[in-house]
């Protein structure tokens, strides 16, 4: 017997799909079962390109070419991007990398990075799946990195949950953190109630299960939620086209 | 709900009153006993001052009283229309020699709601409040209160309340009911974490290690 996932064709999620799910059920609807996705913006790109550099900085490059590594990125992940924010963004990345390899060369050589997890859960027929930023694993430390423009002054959800999920597909006993750099400065938490927060990302996934078991039909489901237009979620010009097309909004 | 009224039904202390006028205390009579009883002599009672509501009471002849009351903590409701009086609604438990058992005290009597407010401040200033006893007071006389209007000077007596002890909540009056400063245990989202962590120091430990 197959699925409320395995009929819309899903066989696997992960915590930024469930936080997508929770915070906009209608550019989830639109994204993973309709198959229009929204362009990545400058802001995504920024991390990502962050990300690389960091990982490289840790693996034995310099600041400065760890630097020239993320710029690379940047500048080729976001080539065809017609997203304003491109520059601000992309002025940001040198500082993040800086500020993440200030806060975490004290760290050592990551035992891995990207590492890929999976998450079984009794309750769900299908698994969660993430991949981990950077790993201590003699130190049983695992760590998400967030770049940013502003400083967090705690963990938001929706990354609690996605840090309690890397947790919950390690050890019991795992050290998650999660390290919010911005170009100017860095803080590092540890997550707090860990198991209660993967409760938490599990019962979103009961949650979109319910909500696909009531129709096979794609647009049957697109028919029952309704985005929020003013939401950021839609800034990007084809989402926001793309919705007007499905949810006529 | 936000009119604040209280709309739940159930089983009523019989009643202990005030009467200001004449500086009395009554209790509602037993059967056989006529229709009130004088307890003035020898007065006294365990106030269940972590209880009390204030509000808004209308005491009409030939009905009962209608409160529209809240936990003090949560301060004065908003007035109703109608003839309601500023006032108070507490419980307190008599002595054997005075009836015995728990009682409802209301008052909209000014002499009576000062001597209320301060048993009530001396209350929540007294550790023994947050070992969750309550005080003993008895009336040690009376104060009189004249009050000039316009149809003439009007005298009223205020008790003088002494406290005597403090005792364990009395199994009459029940368990405490939760209020805006007692809230009931619910179920709240966990925290995520704001404490900043240093990296790790290069002797890994035993713990950490166990990892798998």
């Amino acid at each position: 017997m197959t699925s409320a996932f395995e009929r819309h064709g899903l066989d696997h999620l992960s915590a930024s799909s469930c936080n997508l799910f929770a915070a906009e059920p209608a550019l989830w609807v639109m994204e993973k079962l309709l198959g229009k996705k929204g362009k990545v913006g400058a802001a995504a790109h920024r991390g990502t390109s962050a990300e690389l550099g960091i990982g490289a900085g840790l693996t034995g490059k310099t600041d400065d070419e760890a630097i020239a590594i993320a710029n690379t990125e940047f500048a080729r992940l976001s080539a065809l991007t017609t997203d304003p924010n491109r520059e601000k963004e992309g002025t940001a990345v040198a500082g993040i990398v800086r500020q993440g390899l200030l806060a975490l060369r004290a760290y050592g050589t990551p035992s891995s990075i990207q590492r890929r997890i999976e998450w079984h859960p009794d309750e769900l027929a299908v698994p969660f799946i993430g991949f981990i930023d950077f790993e201590w694993a003699e130190f049983g430390i695992i760590l998400d990195l967030k770049t940013q423009l502003r400083l967090s002054s705690q963990i938001a959800r929706n990354h609690a949950r996605q840090g309690a999920l890397y947790g919950a597909a390690t050890s019991d006993n795992a050290d998650v953190r999660l390290a919010y750099v911005t170009p100017q400065k860095s803080a590092i938490y540890r997550l707090e109630n860990a198991r209660e927060h993967a409760n938490s990302l599990l019962r979103i996934a009961q949650t979109i299960g319910r909500f696909l078991a009531m129709s096979s039909d794609p647009q049957e489901l697109a028919g029952i939620v309704s985005p929020d237009i003013d939401s950021f979620y839609w800034n990007d010009p084809d989402t926001r086209r793309a919705a007007f097309e499905v949810y006529g909004i | 709900m936000g009119l604040g009224l209280k709309t739940e039904s159930g089983d009523f202390d019989p009643f202990v009153k005030f009467d200001a006028r004449a500086g009395r205390w009554f209790r509602k009579a037993k059967e056989g006993e006529g229709d009130v009883v004088d307890i003035t002599d020898n007065f006294a009672a365990v106030f269940d001052l972590s209880g009390i509501e204030v509000g808004w009471i209308l005491f009409a002849a030939g009905a009962g009283p209608i409160y529209v009351t809240q936990p003090v903590e949560q301060g004065l409701p908003p007035k109703p229309p109608g003839d309601h009086k500023q006032g108070f609604k507490m419980r307190i438990v008599l002595p054997a020699h005075l009836g015995g058992g728990a009682h409802e005290l209301a008052s909209t009597a000014k002499a009576l709601i000062g001597a209320i407010d301060t048993m009530h401040t001396a209350y929540t200033a007294a550790p023994e409040a947050d070992q969750r006893k309550l005080p003993v007071y008895k009336m040690t006389g009376t104060q009189v209160i004249e009050t000039k209007g316009p149809s003439g000077t009007t005298r009223n007596y205020a008790p003088k309340m002494e406290l005597v002890q403090w005792v364990d909540r009395p199994a009459s009056l029940g368990a405490v009911k939760p209020t805006a400063a007692q809230p009931a245990a619910q179920p709240s989202p966990a925290s995520t974490g704001s404490t900043r962590v240093d990296p790790p120091t290069r002797q890994p430990t035993p713990d950490a290690m166990a990892f798998g």
